[in-house]
């Protein structure tokens, strides 16, 4: 189920007018509220107020329907508009052929409006587009509060089982008259006007944070060379938005999920689940932004332009040898545009139309239907005939322009800002690209620049033409005597460098762009809309020293948004090399995470976009291993992550085990909807024998090896290589069973070795074996050595060690399993082992151990099933051989059995020591404050360059507001994706029912904490938050 | 890397000092005079319209003609051109009457414009 059949039903308030009746009845405010017509009181809806036509007709004797709220652009004025002329053949393109023939006849009290042709454009628009959306087949809904025509009662009559009488006239005398875009034509990637053509270019998003500053130099002079390419032409960059296709990603979800957890009774099954996450996305309003980039020229020679004149009174545009001869001279474009830089390629003819309803429907939401790429047939010229629902006003005291949708009522109040005088910039060191760094507000905003490039020539006769001037008042000065103020000579100066450069330089450094920058910033409200520009105006006059004009003539900068309009107005030019154009970089982005995973939260930098992880996406496609690493502090919102990730994967079918020693996941088995597949082992009170170290290790089979020689060979030394890792773990095991001063002597690591040796280092084998062997040595120490293992068996802990495993352990049915011990508590790393207590030394191998059980757990049924492993407490392997082999082994394993591995640890020193940090696919870094040094390791793994500033990044993590006393309801991290990418995140799973109060770790010890605490007091079982 | 630019080079102010020999007191910009030497015409032609008579000497045309100058270069500025600031005025004052409410524009709609698939 997609949001697009949810959408319709539930999301918009859309509503679908009856009937109506002729003039004047009943008048009375409630009339309006209700649609007569429904058939029962269930199925009432309920009418928009700004919807409402200021008389109701009454109800039609045409057979009454149960209107179904229509999202769509519900079809428009009925057949009857057109009845009575030749209506022109039905959902044709373009409308302009439909356009002339539609003219219905002057309905009485009709109030001189250009009805008509919007009527008729917009049935045609309409009709097959609609029949994708739900609507009942036999009569169209009627729109609300549009300019239709009032059919004159006798076609009312005429009217069959289609056709609601078009609505009268608005009371109110808004006189909508309309204008034509100065863009007559768009073939391809062209767009015609009347005296230019203009090639469209779509300009991919780059990744900008995180990035180390040479490779940002590096592309900055890339995108300047392109420009500098392009000298002559004039450019007109534009970046708007688009909705994410929340539905698209839900639909991929569910093809990439054959065998989701079945459905629990009274719980949320697994298409409400998608719904859930799909409505969240909607409601995040999360926009994708697009950048475009119009190279105009100039056009046609007089035969063209006239013939082009000629064909377009048929509606037929431009000839077709003048788009011959276009084709091939636009190619050049193609090869300057898709160099390495700005990588763009051609735009098609529906993301240019999109463009141009969008650029006038100005920071409008946009029409949702159209988000989700591929859905329904929406034929060319369909989205442009929407403009015609877009009315315009022009604000009081002219400081920003009102737009309203006549369709959706929805109103929009728009300024536009101009960049006007701007600072020296140091991109990339200190500033953020200075057409990029609006995208940190949250309301989306449109950027509309045009720009002249100069060659070299051009920019410096500009320049000569100035210096002289300059020079000419220098000597005026002088000639009368007078001090010249100094700021001349600097500018004289600076003149004669600049043209230096352009006439020895490179050519990117002699070409300028002149040109004109606005941003477009739009708010529900006038008041809203000045709010958020007075908001960015600051921004930019703190931040860069760039400073924004808010101008007059606003509806004349709204325009200059339109492709193919004119510019504006004449100030506000601004003249730059296009190194400093390139360092706008509006398409700077910061997406991270593939698009088929679960959602997991947004981006927290600039821009927000959702982000979406699949945790077996590095192995079944990028073929990398999958292994993912957490490091963070306490308190730094790991575990909460690890529960979160669990439960989505456990949700997907993934056989998920996860060790928790000191944190509640246990709760997530509590869960309805985990309920029935899911179990809790407490490793604090299992049966003798759950933790003995040979069975931990897998024995590899020899299927798992290709049936060849070299898949002999493999096998034969992967069955060395664990009987090895099988001594090393016993061999490590031991030393931490006995009291540390003991571990330390060489005779007890010689005694061990020999024991180890002795013994088959096979699954069967116990420990009790290794206390028999030492127990039956000839010297004294090995007795000794082997009362000591039995003094600590004495603990019922440390009687997991001994003994066989219990039957059952080790295979893995359940969908998601939670490995606890609860009631242990773990050592700290920093003081010496002597001084641990001995319930805390027993914690250590029971932690190592607990580990392996996992994984172990992971070896057995289909290697090619998903499964992913959580790993908790993980820098408690630091120092320990064995460790390190284990996350060797983990890592190279998890590609071949399909499992994604997630170890957290509060300290990366120990994987990042290893090679280890070439097999780490995914990264994730929570708040590190305190430790300078953890903090420059993490960022090491994270491939970001150090002491450059993102330190700072690491510690304002999660970063809690200091005044208020309320509990943080998010946590942070910086995620490096397989894809290399990194970007600040915020983990946000609320969308899942249940989930954050389950995962709620923090101690309860403010009743009255907002949101995430239940009403009702819980019982907090589990020991306190300890080392986590 | 350090960018900036170019426009503090146009923003020079060039100023009329004086005939050579002589430095007025005031330094007006060169784009003031031009200015002036349009709009005294003006008014004098203004003049004629309501009196039919021209004055030898148009002492209040040319004192109309420097006071509307320096208002108008109060509020120009590199970025803001004097014609742009002659228009503002032009067309405030036409609507500035009606300034307090929202006044409609005409839609603007893509209605004839032809969508092709690919260029031929």
């Amino acid at each position: 189920m997609t949001t697009d059949e949810l959408k319709d039903a539930v999301l918009s308030g859309e509503v679908v007018e009856g009937q109506q009746q002729p003039s004047g009845e009943v008048e009375s405010p409630f009339l309006n509220l209700f649609d007569p017509d429904a058939p029962t009181p269930s199925a009432v809806s309920v009418l928009r107020r700004s919807d409402m036509p200021a008389r109701r007709p009454p109800v039609q004797p045409s057979p009454p329907v149960s209107p179904p709220p229509v999202s769509a652009p519900p079809v428009s004025a009925p057949p009857a508009v057109t009845r009575p002329v030749s209506s022109p053949p039905a959902a044709t393109m373009p409308p302009a052929s439909s356009m002339p023939a539609v003219v219905p006849p002057a309905p009485p009290g009709h109030r001189g409006r250009h009805i008509a042709p919007p009527g008729g454009g917009r049935r045609d628009a309409h009709e097959p587009a609609t029949t994708q959306t739900r609507r009942t087949p036999a009569r169209p809904a009627q729109p609300p509060a549009l300019p239709p025509a009032p059919a004159p009662p006798s076609s009312r009559k005429k009217r069959s089982a289609s056709g609601p009488p078009p609505k009268p006239p608005k009371s109110d005398k808004v006189r909508s008259s309309a204008i034509e875009l100065a863009l007559t034509e768009i073939a391809g990637h062209l767009t015609f006007t009347a005296h230019a053509v203009t090639a469209w270019y779509w300009v991919p998003e780059v990744r900008w944070a995180f990035r180390p500053d040479p490779e940002r130099e590096a592309l900055i002079d890339a995108i300047a060379e392109q420009y500098a390419g392009l000298a002559g032409f004039r450019l007109h960059i534009r970046r708007t938005t688009r909705p994410f296709p929340a539905a698209e990603w839900a639909r991929q979800v569910d093809r990439l999920t054959p065998r989701p957890l079945p459905t629990v009774h009274n719980a949320a099954s697994w298409s409400d689940h998608l719904v859930a996450a799909q409505r969240h996305l909607v409601g995040s309003n999360h926009a994708e932004g697009r950048t475009y980039l119009g190279v105009t020229f100039a056009r046609r020679s007089l035969g063209d332009s006239f013939s082009g004149r000629l064909l377009r009174a048929f509606g037929k545009g431009s000839t077709l040898s003048e788009r011959s001869k276009l084709e091939r001279s636009v190619e050049q474009f193609d090869e300057v545009l898709g160099a390495f830089g700005m990588r763009g390629r051609r735009a098609t003819a529906e993301e240019l139309e999109w463009l141009l309803y969008r650029s006038v429907a100005l920071c409008m939401d946009p029409p949702t239907h159209i988000g989700a790429v591929g859905h329904g047939a929406w034929e060319h010229g369909d989205l442009l005939a929407l403009t015609e629902q877009i009315e315009r006003y022009r604000a009081p005291y002219g400081s920003s322009v009102k737009l309203v949708n006549r369709l959706t009522g929805e109103e929009k109040h728009v300024a536009v800002l101009t960049v006007g005088r701007m600072e020296p910039l140091d991109i990339p060191e200190r500033h953020e690209p200075w057409l990029h760094f609006h995208e940190r507000l949250s309301y989306p905003m449109e950027l509309s620049s045009r720009i002249d490039i100069l060659g070299q020539s051009d920019s410096f006769r500009n320049l000569e033409q100035r210096l002289r001037m300059i020079r000419s008042q220098q000597l005026d000065y002088l000639e009368h005597g007078m001090d010249a103020p100094p700021e001349l000579e600097r500018l004289a100066k600076r003149a004669l460098v600049i043209g230096d450069e352009m006439t020895t330089g490179l050519p990117v450094d002699s070409a300028r762009a002149h040109g004109w920058h606005r941003i477009a910033i739009a708010g529900s409200t006038r008041d809203e809309c000045l709010e958020r520009v007075r908001r960015v105006v600051q921004l930019y006059s703190r931040e860069m020293r760039i400073a924004l004009q808010h101008p007059k003539q606003q509806e004349q900068l709204v325009r200059e948004f339109i492709p193919g309009e004119p510019i504006a107005n004449s100030g506000y030019l601004r003249r730059m090399p296009v190194k400093l154009l390139a360092a706008a970089l509006p398409q700077a982005a910061s997406t991270v995470g593939d698009n088929r995973g679960d959602l997991i939260g947004r981006t927290a930098g600039t821009s927000r976009r959702p982000v979406f992880l699949d945790l077996h996406f590095p192995m079944e496609v990028r073929e990398r291993s999958g292994l993912g690493v957490f490091v963070a502090e306490p308190g730094g919102g790991k575990s909460t992550l690890l529960g979160a990730l669990g439960y989505l994967a456990a949700r997907r079918g993934v056989r998920v085990t996860v060790v928790d020693p000191s944190g509640p996941l246990a709760r997530l088995t509590a869960m309805p909807e985990l309920r029935p597949f899911s179990r809790v082992i407490n490793l604090t009170g299992s049966e003798q024998g759950t933790l003995a170290p040979y069975a931990l290790i897998p024995t590899p089979s020899r299927e798992e090896f290709p049936d060849t020689p070299e898949g002999s060979r493999e096998f034969d030394i992967a069955v060395s290589n664990s009987r090895a890792e099988r001594r090393m773990l016993v061999q490590d095991i031991a030393s931490m069973l006995v009291p540390p001063q003991v571990a330390r002597e060489a005779t007890t690591a010689t005694l061990l070795r020999h024991a180890v040796r002795t013994i088959p280092a096979e699954e069967s084998s116990t420990m009790d074996d290794v206390v028999e062997c030492l127990r039956g040595l000839p010297d004294a120490e090995g007795r000794e050595l082997a009362n000591l293992l039995l003094d600590t068996a004495e603990m019922p802990l440390a009687l997991l060690f001994f003994g066989a495993p219990p039957a059952g352990l080790l295979g893995s049915d359940a969908a998601l399993t939670v490995i606890t011990m609860a009631g242990l508590r773990l050592p700290d790393l920093k003081i010496e082992r002597e001084y641990w207590s001995a319930e805390e030394a027993l914690a250590l191998p029971m932690l190592h151990t607990a580990h392996r059980l996992a994984v172990r757990r992971c070896y057995s049924g289909d290697m090619h099933q998903r499964k992913l492993v959580g790993l908790d407490e993980a820098h408690f392997m630091e120092g320990w051989r064995s460790g390190r082999s284990f996350l060797v082994r983990l890592a190279r394993d998890s590609r071949k059995w399909n499992l994604a591995a997630l170890v957290a640890s509060q300290n990366p020193k120990d994987i990042l020591g290893l090679d280890v940090q070439n097999l780490v696919s995914t990264v994730f870094v929570g708040r590190i404050a305190e430790d300078a040094e953890v903090a420059s390791e993490a960022l090491r793994l994270l491939r970001v360059p150090t002491e450059v500033g993102y330190e700072a990044v690491l510690a304002g993590l999660s970063a809690a507001d200091g005044g208020s006393s309320a509990r943080l309801g998010y946590r942070e991290f910086v995620v490096r994706d397989v894809d290399g990418r990194v970007q600040k995140i915020r983990v946000d799973v609320s969308y899942v029912e249940g989930l954050l109060d389950a995962l709620d770790t923090t101690p309860l010890g403010d009743p009255a904490a907002p949101a995430k605490v239940s009403a009702t007091p819980k019982l907090v079982d589990g020991p306190p938050n300890r080392g986590r | 890397m350090r960018l900036r630019t170019d426009d503090d080079i146009y923003r020079a102010r060039l100023v009329y000092l004086g005939p050579p020999g002589y430095t007025l007191p005031v330094q007006l910009p060169y784009a003031q005079y031009g200015l002036f030497i349009v709009l005294v015409p003006l008014y004098m032609g203004l003049h004629f319209l309501l009196t039919q008579t021209v004055d030898a000497f148009p002492a209040w045309e040319i004192a109309l003609a420097m006071v509307t100058t320096s208002y108008i270069f109060r509020h120009v500025d590199p970025d803001r051109p004097a014609r742009l600031v002659i228009r503002t005025a032009l067309t405030d004052w036409r609507r500035s009457r009606e300034a307090d409410r929202e006044l409609p524009e005409p839609r603007i709609v893509a209605r004839r414009i032809v969508v092709r698939g690919s260029i031929t």
